[in-house]
């Protein structure tokens, strides 16, 4: 009877406790951006040839059916540590690009990064199923990123409420095929006072609280330089273009501005497309200050085909 | 080690287990003063040695206090205990700030000052000094046994934020674990799943509004500073009964029994009564070593102000060094001496919805003064007022999300609701059966693993 007492709440709560990962992993977030483009890489018969990593700058801003042979793996707020996880992962499973093309943001190794991974705020059961135990050791990772992993893996549900209610709201990004987010939205169609307002929110978000350089995300920007230079893999960077508004709010921040400083010093040796003025004075093409609309994609996409092929014709340089 | 981390379940169950399988005395005493000191090096191993050399102090001098007959003498080993004790809490905890006073900037600090303040340290001496009290008093003998005596400093559940035990209370229970100890399981369980759920639930969620006004001086505007004042007062609430009851309930399941901490303070109707429910061991300490000894209120209406004054004060330099806690000291110091001057030596016997209120308002402006980082956020803030900018509700963003919004006014309504029935008589007779309250510790459990905050938070009482 007294064994019943306790055996039985034990029972009913390790029932429901794995009663709601399988539904947190299945159904809660079967949808995220990053499985939405795993399924569909996986069905290509052939492994595309040129690989697109990165953040939500990539995400919008390149359209691969423009570069034929391409895949775009970039999702909102995947940073160089996820970047690395992903390529490093996809090369245990014998698959690799002949190029892969990194965004060079001037948030890109800001210590928003590793806050958003620590925070549960991203896809938490894609990149914990991404990292193992040996992954940790190996790598040296910090005790709050075992932490991470743990609850990740073992708790995924574990305050995230909000995406029960999100289950009922159209999902804000669907991708193509070939991995390509669009958006039809138009900043230029925005008020200047708005524009400014927008542009300040976002580089407030970026930069407000967070350093905008951390040497964190700095060691697995490196970490994917030596995993690329051992595989053969072409490594090249492309800075996205943001509005005139946008620019001006981080030509402000002397600490930001440091970023491009660091970035070159890191990219020294690496073919490097930098559009982040291409664009000024054409708020028509984005769809938010510093991200690209469809129409912006199509231009954008066309520059990088271009610059990829100029490569082709000259050989890599050894970094 | 934080009770809110990866680690500590892992721990405890490991703890409680080997507590429970071996029917020793001896032995669960060794076990637990093992686990406490684990427990707290964990944190830091450079620090147990400080703790055991200021308790191996304590220890020695009530042990002398307790053999000599002579009253000087004894004197003169309480003093030696109370001296080191407060070195120690003067050096680690007011060395850095009366350094940066008499040094001007914090670059021509020498490095020495810069020390890391030990966690729980304000707690584990002020227990330690009122044990040496006790003795000195003749209220206790000295404890002969020093794995005894250290257990009762470090008991790993309330050593790095109280309750600040009395030794007659304590000791006792941690000399005596003989295999028939009542071991309360489902109350312990109920008061952890509470103070997760105060913690994780609210505490934290309120956190984040509260870090965004009062950590951006110049971009929180009056009406978030008023929100987040409100705020702060239920996130510190949560965040120290949480702590406190967390602490019971584990203390619990080895047949120890802590004091209660908190009974219901914004349920208050007097500023009196508010300091007889909130942080009670610590009102107890303040009352029983420093104001009765002061004169209390036997000495005359000013002299007790005064008394009154010079306890609040001190109560809010307990709280760290910085200038801000020394306000908030003294506003409810004033509060109190205010309160008694205009409603009576016993204000509390006919109290009404209007004490009510002011009562309220009065210590929910008082935890303005205990949030904001410093005395120049307050001249900041002095100055805004003035400002129509700051009075500006167009930029009132108060969360990033309204769910997170609508679930910290509803966690604050219901703790409210809660603690309002709590005691009445239609509710306290009825007790639910076995199977009822398991339904509901599953559920609570549940709840907190959804809808809790886990970004890893550290519970504000370490700080002090």
């Amino acid at each position: 009877m007294k064994t019943n007492r306790v055996l039985i709440p034990v029972v009913v709560i390790v029932a429901l406790h794995f009663l709601f990962c399988f539904w947190y992993r299945n159904v809660l977030t079967s949808d995220s951006i990053a499985r939405q483009k795993e399924s569909f890489f996986e069905k290509h018969t052939s492994v595309p040839r040129i690989w697109f990593f990165g953040d939500s700058h990539p995400m919008l801003g390149v359209n691969p059916a423009m570069l034929p042979g391409s895949f775009n793996f970039a999702g909102t707020s995947e940073n160089y540590f996820l970047n690395y996880v992903r390529l490093k992962q996809m090369i245990s499973e014998k698959q690799k690009p002949e190029i892969l093309v990194l965004p060079a943001e001037l948030h890109s190794i800001s210590e928003q990064g590793n806050v958003l991974v620590l925070g549960h705020e991203l896809d938490d059961v894609y990149w914990s199923d991404r990292i193992s135990f040996s992954f940790l050791s190996e790598e040296k990772m910090e005790p709050s990123f075992t932490r991470w992993w743990l609850s990740a893996r073992y708790f995924p549900y574990a305050g995230q409420f909000y995406r029960i209610f999100s289950q009922w709201k159209k999902n804000a990004y669907t991708a193509d095929s070939l991995g390509f987010i669009s958006s039809a939205e138009d900043y230029g169609s925005l008020k200047e006072e708005e524009r400014m307002a927008s542009a300040s929110a976002r580089y407030q978000s970026h930069f407000h609280s967070y350093p905008a350089v951390d040497s964190f995300q700095i060691r697995f920007l490196r970490k994917t330089m030596a995993l690329c230079k051992s595989e053969g893999i072409r490594l090249i960077f492309v800075q996205y273009p943001v509005t005139d508004e946008y620019r001006k709010f981080c030509e402000e921040n002397a600490a930001v501005l440091k970023v491009d400083t660091v970035l070159k010093n890191e990219m020294k040796g690496y073919p490097v497309l930098s559009m982040r003025d291409s664009f000024a004075g054409s708020p028509g093409l984005f769809s938010d200050p510093d991200h690209m609309n469809t129409k912006g994609a199509t231009q954008v996409s066309e520059r990088i085909a271009l610059f990829i092929d100029s490569l082709r014709k000259t050989p890599a340089v050894k970094p | 080690m934080l009770f809110n981390s990866l680690e500590f379940p892992l721990f405890l169950a490991m703890v409680v287990m080997l507590f429970h399988l071996v029917n020793n005395n001896l032995f669960r005493q060794y076990l637990l003063l093992g686990a406490s000191l684990f427990f707290y090096g964990y944190w830091k191993w450079s620090y147990l040695v400080l703790l055991l050399a200021s308790s191996s102090i304590d220890y020695w001098a009530a042990i002398q206090i307790g053999q000599h007959e002579d009253q000087k003498k004894k004197r003169l080993f309480l003093l030696l205990s109370l001296a080191g004790n407060l070195s120690i809490l003067l050096f680690f905890k007011y060395g850095k700030f009366l350094g940066e006073s008499f040094f001007a900037d914090d670059e021509n600090l020498p490095a020495w000052l810069n020390v890391v303040l030990p966690v729980g340290i304000s707690f584990y001496t002020f227990q330690a000094m009122g044990y040496v009290v006790d003795v000195y008093r003749n209220r206790l003998p000295a404890e002969k046994s020093y794995s005894s005596f250290l257990l009762f400093i470090t008991f790993f559940p309330q050593l790095v934020a109280g309750p600040i035990e009395r030794a007659p209370h304590l000791l006792k229970q941690l000399k005596d674990f003989k295999h028939d100890i009542d071991v309360k399981w489902m109350p312990g369980l109920w008061l952890m799943a509470s103070g997760f759920a105060k913690k994780l639930l609210l505490a934290d969620r309120l956190g984040v509004f509260v870090d965004a006004a009062f950590n951006h001086p110049g971009e929180a505007t009056a009406p978030q500073l008023l929100v987040a004042t409100f705020f702060f007062g239920f996130q510190i609430y949560c965040d120290f009964s949480g702590y406190t009851d967390i602490a019971r309930g584990i203390s619990l399941f080895f047949g120890v029994d802590l004091m209660k901490n908190f009974n219901r303070p914004y349920l208050s109707r007097t500023l009196a009564d508010f300091w007889r429910r909130w942080h009670i061991s610590l009102s107890g300490w303040f009352r029983d070593y420093v104001y009765y000894p002061l004169g209390g209120n036997r000495e005359g209406k000013w002299k007790m102000h005064f008394n009154l004054l010079t306890v609040f004060a001190l109560s809010g330099l307990w709280h760290g060094a910085n200038w801000t806690f020394l306000i908030w000291g003294l506003w409810h110091g004033f509060g109190l001496v205010a309160e008694r001057i205009f409603t009576g030596p016993k204000p509390e016997k006919n109290p009404g919805i209007f004490h009510f209120a002011i009562t309220l308002m009065w210590v929910f402006t008082g935890w303005f003064f205990f949030r904001v980082n410093s005395w120049s956020d307050i001249l900041f803030f002095k100055q805004a007022v003035s400002s129509a900018s700051f009075w500006t509700l167009s930029d009132f963003n108060l969360f990033h999300s309204n769910s997170e919004l609508l679930l910290s006014v509803a966690g604050i309504c219901l703790l409210w609701f809660w603690e309002a029935i709590q005691n009445k008589e239609w509710l306290s007779g009825r007790t639910l059966s076995m199977n009822l309250q398991t339904l509901f510790l599953i559920a609570t459990l549940f709840t907190v693993l959804w809808f809790g905050h886990f970004k890893g938070q550290d519970f504000i009482y370490f700080q002090f």
